[in-house]
């Protein structure tokens, strides 16, 4: 099994949608996937033996049907659930992708999901994450990328191969 | 025998997809409580009887760790049974809490996962939750 930063995100990031979401993630996105708006997006802080931020960002209208599977006719139930739903993804990705960096002895600290604009710029003129998944996801697609503190930055356009 | 279940997570779908499955489970269930974080939590302790918490461990204002280690130093809770459903993965952290009687879920979790840690915990089998009687046989025992 590949164990690159970007496998590691990966797979995290997969689990997480397939069992809390209820749906499965591809790697080879549709042109429809792709053209979706950008959404706003999350972010995890976390402290430990490495310290760092996840940053989750959805396009397209994926939020509805993750809610929807989550929850079912409970899904107006919750208030402001979309965005609860995407901080509690990230924060779970996060929780999965942490032992596979530093070991299942370590101990973290994560703050709780923070919401953070959609960039003006495009992903790419971002400062280069440790590592970056881009998922199709339902009728849109999601984008993990991790940020280790002091870590040298990864493959800018991450794969799981 | 039916229970009463304080769910404590900041997540309000955390807690209501917790809820859901509880309710699917099978387990029989008297009153479900819920709180955001582990102070509110405690509060609802001091005024419900409760005989099983479903908490997160990352929560602001209190912590799940905190709230279980002030559940157990307080005479009212210390036999509570608990089970910790976080996205936490540290075998440190985990084993602290299973020496003092907390099961533990892993975030994500399966319905079968979640309710199988709930009968472990709470010590009885889900024929004692359920009140189905076992029914003895008049043949042979092997």
């Amino acid at each position: 099994m590949n164990n690159s930063p970007v496998s590691k995100l990966f797979r995290a990031t997969a689990l997480t949608f397939e069992e809390l979401g209820f749906i499965v993630p591809s790697l080879d996105l549709t042109a429809r996937q792709r053209a979706g708006a950008d959404s706003d997006a999350v972010e995890v802080r976390f402290r430990g033996p490495i310290e760092g931020r996840l940053v989750l960002r959805t396009g397209g209208a994926i939020l509805p049907a993750i809610v929807a599977n989550m929850l079912g006719e409970d899904a107006g139930a919750v208030p402001n659930a979309e965005r609860d739903a995407l901080g509690e993804m990230a924060n779970v990705i996060c929780g999965n992708v942490l032992p596979e960096f530093a070991g299942n002895d370590a101990t973290f600290n994560l703050d709780a999901p923070r919401w953070i604009a959609a960039p003006n710029a495009p992903a790419a003129e971002a400062p280069a994450a440790h590592a970056r998944v881009l998922v199709g996801v339902g009728p849109g697609r999601a984008e993990v990328q991790l940020y280790i503190n002091g870590a040298a930055a990864g493959q800018p356009e991450g794969r799981a191969a | 025998m039916a229970l009463n279940v304080l769910v404590v997570d900041d997540s309000a779908i955390m807690r209501q997809m917790i809820i859901k499955i509880l309710t699917m489970s099978g387990i029989p269930v008297e009153e479900i409580h819920q709180a955001g974080n582990g102070q509110e939590g405690l509060q609802v302790l001091e005024s419900r009887w409760i005989d099983l918490v479903l908490m997160d461990i990352n929560m602001p204002v209190m912590t799940g760790e905190e709230m279980f280690t002030r559940m157990r130093a307080n005479p009212a809770t210390k036999d509570t049974a608990v089970v910790v459903v976080s996205t936490d993965g540290s075998a440190t952290r985990m084993e602290t809490m299973r020496r003092q009687g907390a099961g533990f879920v892993h975030k994500p979790f399966s319905p079968e996962t979640l309710r199988g840690m709930i009968l472990a915990t709470t010590g009885v089998s889900y024929e004692q939750l359920s009140g189905v009687q076992a029914v003895p046989s008049d043949g042979p025992d092997f």
